[in-house]
């Protein structure tokens, strides 16, 4: 019986990457293309591309390092979407969970340990409420979650905008940067490499990844809330609390937010800056690796990776062969395009096959 | 069908991203055949000083940035002079700068130098931990930190004798003043006060009106917002939004105000509403760190330019223009303006202070 086990996990294995796979492959080809208009040699490029981001250790390090927020908000963005809730606010719960979690270690006093969890805390709840907005504003009044989300991310950066601009800006040197002070050491995470900024949040993205692999397989919430996901009808007739479900799933989405950014404030910057969370686009690129991985914790946590080396080793390629940064730009774009062609494939394919059930009865 | 439509579809995307990377290519590439072009051409005097070192700069999205593309240029310039390789190091966001900065370093680079105040806070990190592998220099801004080399500007300088230009200019046909900014930090303030100042010292009754693209390279929502400050009767307006500068210019034409570009000479034979230019010389101070880096005087020290040094200054005052000068400004009008330069540089008008903008009434 267990070859033949084995054999099935390795199916449903390649089956479940073949597609991000076949769609990286592409990507790289039409990368290819745009080096080669660029005069240079594409195994050449790749080849130091991979090397800087993935094969040397120091490289290695910054990849996982920047792929730390992306897993989260992959994790944030899967918990959201799985249960049909299109969350796509996470930059703007990150945001205001990091800043509150910034403020919180700034001018609480007491012991570091105490600080950093009432922080961490703080960071939590703030991000969860963020995120409940949008579910009652759904809830009472029938608001598009997609709009209402969208926008709040707007709202969100600009309120942190204006504290780093004016009340809570650091005055140190002359002033001209829009952050906030840097926060005591004693609250900053661990470093795990004596040379990169490698640090401990990284294995809090890895346990929210856990996390979220427990929540989806082994318990009832996690069922309830893909089965609203699947087919919301259903899941009602099915005695699920359709509301109870919406309001815990879009406060753990808005909470794990909070995580991503929290955990680059204190394992890697030490402060807030106007625009960290916003302008790296970690809300984006972690909505990018889960609609690439299907939603599924561990393709989300490895695409995200992934994806993280890209960028890395877009820059590396700058630095080292003058190759413009949107090579890696183009790379990224064009691998989720390919993937976003299976999602249309899949849409196509389902929609004959409905119209085929229902025989044309309903043109 | 399946296999056919998404083969078309990948093979149209290549060849449509061919078409567009061909246009880029001369860029690149021209910027990278410069170091081996420039230790080629060298080859007869083998001994340049910087054979063999790498020198970077580390800053965000160059473009069309004036600010930006003088760094460049310095930079190459320098490189071909003193036989370095020059690493030019865009940075898409926040967090790429220490990533880049810190794999420079590791790479063995022996001059970073970071191109505006985002650089700050990842030299400040990475200096402290690698405080003798690679000297550091930070343009534009100033943060305090001893192994960092740090050039700031008098803005307000320049700034001051726009909006002296400015009154002038309109010759009190209007009282409200624009200008177009890129974001309402302090940065941008010092160019606010000085122009707020010089347009007072002419017209005491001035009111401002000032708004913010948030962006460097917005021309399109610089123009609606120049528009619209016309519309509330402003016939100067000061364009300071970098890269989005061409749109109020384009606005200057159409709606018939002035105006004033910002970093290199804007001035065109082509848009006589372009009265003149607030000078800000990033060719200048590359060249100059370079020149030190090589020359042996290098310190650490932090320096603040400003008109008396030359890098601050506005075109048709400090610096002189290939462009025709407006018929709005006249001879009076601008030896006045240069006296004030003088009393810059005599040090009997000091504008090194700038109050902070909550202490300061309009």
């Amino acid at each position: 019986m267990k070859p033949s086990k084995a054999k099935e996990l390795a199916g449903q294995i390649w089956r479940a990457l073949r597609q991000p796979l076949a769609a990286a492959v592409f990507g790289l080809l039409v990368g290819a293309v745009v080096i080669l208009a660029c005069g240079q040699n594409p195994v050449t490029v790749y080849i130091e591309m991979f090397n800087k981001s993935f094969f040397t250790p120091y490289y290695l390090f910054s990849t996982l390092t920047r792929a730390t927020p992306i897993i989260i908000c992959a994790m944030a963005t899967g918990m959201a979407w799985r249960a049909g809730y299109i969350n796509i606010g996470v930059e703007g719960q990150m945001v205001t969970g990091t800043f509150a979690a910034t403020v919180a270690a700034l001018y609480i006093p007491g012991p570091p340990i105490f600080v950093g969890l009432v922080s961490w805390i703080a960071g939590m709840a703030a991000g969860a409420l963020y995120a409940l907005l949008p579910a009652v504003l759904n809830w009472k009044f029938q608001v598009s979650m997609v709009i209402t989300t969208l926008m709040l991310n707007y709202v969100a950066n600009n309120i942190a905008s204006y504290f780093v601009t004016y009340p809570l800006k650091d005055t140190s040197g002359d002033g001209l940067a829009l952050q906030t002070a840097e926060i005591a050491e004693g609250l900053r995470l661990t470093r795990l490499s004596s040379t990169s900024t490698f640090n401990a949040g990284f294995l809090i993205a890895a346990a929210v990844v856990l996390l979220m692999i427990f929540i989806t397989k082994k318990t009832v919430f996690g069922y309830e809330s893909k089965m609203g996901g699947f087919n919301s009808s259903f899941a009602r007739y099915g005695g699920t609390k359709q509301v109870k479900v919406m309001m815990i799933t879009m406060a753990l989405s808005g909470a794990i937010a909070s995580l991503a950014g929290t955990a680059e404030v204190f394992g890697l910057k030490f402060r807030y800056a106007d625009g960290m969370l916003s302008s790296t686009n970690y809300a984006w690129t972690g909505l990018m690796a889960a609609l690439i991985a299907d939603l599924d914790p561990a393709g989300m946590f490895f695409v995200s990776i992934f994806l993280s080396g890209l960028q890395i080793g877009g820059s590396a390629i700058q630095r080292s062969l003058g190759i413009p940064l949107e090579i890696a730009t183009i790379i990224q774009c064009c691998i989720t395009l390919f993937v976003s062609v299976k999602l249309v494939f899949r849409f196509t394919r389902g929609k004959a096959r409905r119209e085929e059930a229902k025989g044309g009865a309903q043109a | 069908m399946k296999k056919i439509l998404a083969l078309s579809l990948a093979l149209v995307l290549a060849l449509s991203l061919a078409a567009c990377g061909g246009k880029d290519s001369s860029q690149p590439s021209g910027g990278d055949a410069q170091p081996s072009g420039g230790s080629d051409s060298q080859q007869g005097a083998d001994s340049l000083p910087g054979e063999g070192m790498r020198i970077a700069l580390v800053c965000d999205k160059i473009g069309v940035n004036p600010f930006l593309t003088e760094m460049v240029r310095a930079l190459d310039e320098t490189a071909a002079e003193y036989g370095f390789t020059q690493v030019v190091v865009e940075c898409a966001d926040n967090a790429a700068y220490e990533d880049n900065i810190r794999a420079l370093v590791a790479e063995g680079c022996d001059l970073i130098i970071g191109g505006g105040w985002a650089a700050g806070d990842p030299l400040d990190k990475v200096s402290r931990e690698f405080p003798e592998a690679c000297s550091y220099a930070l343009i534009d801004s100033e943060i305090d930190n001893e192994l960092v080399k740090c050039i700031s500007y008098r803005e307000q300088e320049g700034a001051f004798l726009i909006g002296k230009l400015a009154a002038y200019t309109v010759d009190g046909e209007s009282h409200v003043y624009g200008g177009v900014h890129c974001n309402e930090g302090p940065g941008s303030w010092k160019y606010r006060y000085g122009y707020m100042e010089g347009v007072k010292s002419i017209d005491p009754e001035a009111t401002f009106v000032f708004n913010y693209t948030n962006s460097y390279s917005d021309p399109a929502k610089a123009k609606e917002l120049a528009i619209q400050q016309f519309e509330q009767g402003c016939k100067f307006i000061n364009g300071a939004a970098a890269a989005g500068d061409s749109g109020v210019y384009e606005a200057a034409m159409e709606k018939g105000f002035y105006t004033s570009g910002q970093d290199v000479d804007e001035t065109s034979a082509d848009n006589p509403y372009i009265v003149s230019s607030q000078l800000k010389d990033t060719y200048q101070t590359v060249k100059n760190l370079v020149d030190e880096f090589f020359g042996g005087s290098w310190t650490p020290d932090n320096t603040a330019w400003g008109v008396s040094e030359g890098t601050i200054g506005a075109v048709n005052v400090t610096h002189d223009s290939p462009n025709p000068r407006s018929d709005r400004l006249t001879d009076e009008e601008i030896a006045d303006i240069q006296a004030v330069v003088e009393q810059m540089k005599s040090g009997a008008l000091d504008m090194t202070d700038v109050p902070a903008e909550e202490d300061y009434s309009f």
